[in-house]
């Protein structure tokens, strides 16, 4: 893979693109995922999450530069081989963060078979659902290529 | 003067496995990749751990000394997969 383009209705992304803005910048302040380090020390623990923190902003900063004024200029994103692992992590990043504040009501059941009645969602589930849909694709996309 | 005999076993000595807990948001293509890329696995092996995660909701990647699991939890953590560490009382 040099390079991946995705063309996409900007029409369609860009309610999906409002409804994680602020998920984003909240993932630059909070972790997507509660890891925590395997160490008792406050001050190693300390160093093991600002570390990280600071690793996925980079990844969000990846996901902000592919959805930039360009994008929503011209329908195009792309990917350069080098940004695809950022990339990849940005997607899991902000499908980990929909997750926590669109689809909580939902069991982890429900969410891996996919078996949602997308008819009984509220708007918010609704967006949330499909920027969680969307990101999905990318990386399944993304890794396709990686693994040609 | 009495002999002193020091105790060179620690609470981090022996063996550690690096344990990936399953989550409901990551796809089984993207943890399959990681496992690839970052323990070296192969195809089937990286397989056979994602379904191990998916099915059993943990699965033991790799085990062996806490410095290097260290290594391997915070690149694990870096993809944003849940993971832990946890003493292999085994070994």
């Amino acid at each position: 893979m040099n390079r991946l383009e995705f063309r996409l209705d900007t029409k369609s992304v860009l309610p999906l693109l409002e409804h994680v803005k602020p998920l984003m910048e909240q993932l630059a302040i909070d972790l997507a995922t509660p890891n925590v380090s395997p160490d008792n020390d406050e001050l190693m623990s300390d160093f093991w999450s600002k570390d990280l923190l600071t690793s996925q902003r980079k990844d969000i900063a990846a996901i902000a530069e592919l959805f930039d004024d360009e994008f929503l200029d011209t329908g195009s994103a792309t990917v350069d081989e080098e940004d695809a692992d950022l990339v990849l992590r940005g997607c899991a990043a902000v499908r980990l963060k929909i997750r926590e504040r669109s689809l909580e009501a939902f069991s982890d059941e429900a969410l891996e078979s996919g078996e949602l009645d997308i008819e009984d969602f509220n708007r918010d589930q609704r967006i949330g659902y499909a920027a969680y849909a969307l990101f999905a694709s990318m990386q399944e996309l993304i890794i396709s290529q990686l693994e040609l | 003067m009495p002999e002193t005999v020091l105790d060179e076993t620690t609470e981090l000595s022996g063996f550690w496995s690096v344990i990936v807990l399953n989550d409901p948001v990551n796809l089984m293509s993207y943890v399959s990749m990681i496992f690839k890329r970052v323990l070296g696995m192969s195809t089937s092996k990286a397989e056979k751990h994602m379904r191990e995660v998916h099915e059993l909701g943990r699965s033991v990647v790799w085990i062996g000394e806490r410095e290097k699991a260290e290594t391997y939890l915070y690149q694990l953590h870096e993809w944003h997969l849940n993971a832990i560490l946890e003493k292999n009382e085994s070994t």
